[in-house]
């Protein structure tokens, strides 16, 4: 904002508002020079920024005042108010959110503004004189809590393994039909190819034998630790170990300009819990984090609370589980 | 590197992805901009391509020449939309698609003939296409950034983010050293000093 007009922004709490809550507060205006207004506005705004694109979104906004002149000297002072019903701040690796209180004065007339990148003289005409305050806001509860429900665990490593197996095949298999290799080399990759996806099979049918569908329970104690019941379609006779933990992950897809990726980064990893020889129910319990992980489920950024099982049986053979776990 | 930097000086991490308006604030233009414009202006039908590997601002160009044009739609296209129905239903004066790939060659076809101008963004040159199509082109390069480009760059980048009145400076040795690194992969060299900035 241009140095001819001050904005204050008071409100009425300690370091950080709590989710929901009402603020009320003051927005004063100085100006060292006269200044006819058509409007002056203020908004809240959240932002999640980090290695993707930031997505702005207004969450709050008042009318401050209308065709009002700011004389030179004088001070004003108007009510504010504010509510934020939704998003907490946070500050992690990868991503951040960040809630922006901004207050716009639309000048009548035209002007020579300073922007923001004010060392390098960049000035523009324009009519709106904005300025802002980042804000800090804080859920009531503050506390990792996971929701009482259950699922049924979907195996990841043999799928994707699987898959990897056949597209490594597929694209083997076309480049070495279309290069001139001898009827023996040929041969040697069917037969391997067909070891592997008999190997697949076998593997996959081992599994839901002795396995089975796999469903597990989430229960919160007291906010102070969850705890995780294991039940199966089968007896478990054959299974010698099952190793559990949890972890917290923050997810970034980036589709900024013609790529794609994605960022996962582990904010948590719980201990690995072993329980041996389990039959067909198995219960483990997890304390929570020490830190409070807030709730982000954005288009490009999550917090991912996430279950892994092992399942060890006989002969080294191991199935592995991943669920995301739903928190409150 | 960037030994300069502390958290309190900024309102959030400078290196991140900045909002469209933000983009244009702290963009320093590649000098292909005016003449692409000029072909924009220029009343022949052609395709307009903006060339160039991953993280070298294509995007960020192609947006901001939108922007200076003020008119003509803009269609960002992804692995999960790629607006095929919406861009194929008519003819058009003007338009800007990022990320043409994501469209299918047959339809890439049919789109060059239908708009008179069209500006794209792709990784490689199109040209074989542009001919089959017979349709006219002009390809520009983005690519190659040097010192003064990026601690301009990076400058603003800070500037905007900054909530103190002394800006820290990256030194003249830290930008020779992120490109010898990283060369003109811009995207890359904020990725670094994202995550350098996020463990301070």
């Amino acid at each position: 904002m241009k140095d001819s007009v001050k904005v204050e922004v008071d409100i009425v709490s300690d370091s950080s508002i709590v989710v929901g809550q009402r603020s009320i507060g003051e927005i004063i205006l100085h100006s060292s020079e006269r200044l006819e207004t058509e409007n002056i506005e203020y908004r809240l705004i959240k932002e999640t920024r980090g290695l993707t694109r930031t997505i702005k979104e207004q969450i709050y906004g008042g009318f401050i005042a209308e065709n009002l002149t700011l004389e030179n000297g004088k001070r004003y002072v108007f009510p504010l108010e504010i509510v934020n019903s939704r998003y907490e701040t946070y500050k992690g690796k990868n991503i951040e959110v960040i809630v922006r209180l901004e207050v716009d004065l639309r000048l009548k007339d035209e002007r020579l503004i300073d922007h923001v990148i004010s060392n390098f003289g960049f000035t523009a005409p324009s009519r709106l004189l904005s300025t802002s305050r980042i804000i800090q806001f804080k859920s009531e509860y503050s506390k990792n809590e996971v929701e009482d429900r259950s699922v049924e665990l979907e195996i990841y490593s043999m799928f994707s393994q699987g898959v990897a197996l056949i597209i490594f095949l597929i694209a083997f298999g076309a480049i070495s039909m279309t290069q001139e290799v001898s009827q023996n080399i040929k041969i040697l990759f069917l037969a391997l190819s067909a070891l592997v996806v008999i190997a697949f099979i076998l593997y996959y049918l081992i599994g839901s034998k002795l396995v089975g569908l796999i469903n597990a329970e989430f229960e919160d104690r007291e906010g102070q630790r969850f705890q995780v019941g294991f039940k199966s379609s089968k007896n478990w006779n054959k299974v010698k170990k099952l190793g559990v933990r949890y972890k917290v992950l923050e997810e970034v897809i980036d589709d900024r300009g013609t790529t794609e990726s994605k960022e996962v980064y582990c904010l948590y990893t719980s201990e690995l819990k072993n329980i041996s020889t389990p039959q067909k129910h198995a219960r483990v319990d997890f304390d929570y984090p020490n830190q409070y992980y807030p709730r982000i489920d954005d288009e490009h950024a999550k917090i991912v609370w996430q279950l892994e099982v092992e399942v060890h049986i006989i002969r080294n053979l191991t199935y592995k589980f991943r669920q995301q776990i739903s928190m409150k | 590197m960037i030994d300069a930097l502390s958290k309190g000086d900024f309102n959030y991490n400078p290196f991140g992805g900045l909002s469209d308006d933000e983009s244009f604030r702290v963009i320093v233009p590649n000098r292909h901009v005016d003449q692409i414009i000029a072909d924009i202006d220029n009343s022949a039908k052609q395709v307009i391509e903006l060339v160039g590997k991953k993280g070298r601002g294509k995007t960020t160009h192609l947006k901001y020449i939108r922007s200076l044009i003020g008119t003509g739609d803009l269609f960002e296209l992804s692995k999960r939309e790629n607006f095929r129905n919406e861009l194929l239903s008519g003819p058009r004066e003007l338009l800007f698609i990022d990320s043409i790939h994501h469209l299918p060659l047959l339809d890439r076809l049919k789109l060059y003939k239908l708009v008179d101008k069209l500006v794209i963004t792709t990784h490689i040159s199109r040209a074989f296409e542009y001919s089959f199509s017979g349709v006219k082109y002009k390809g520009y390069r983005f690519g190659g950034v040097n010192k003064d480009q990026l601690q301009l760059v990076l400058q603003r980048r800070m500037e905007l983010a900054m909530s103190n009145t002394i800006l820290p400076k990256i030194s003249e040795k830290d930008i020779d050293k992120l490109l010898s690194i990283y060369g003109d992969d811009f995207r890359s060299i904020l990725k670094f000093l994202y995550q350098k900035y996020s463990d301070l």
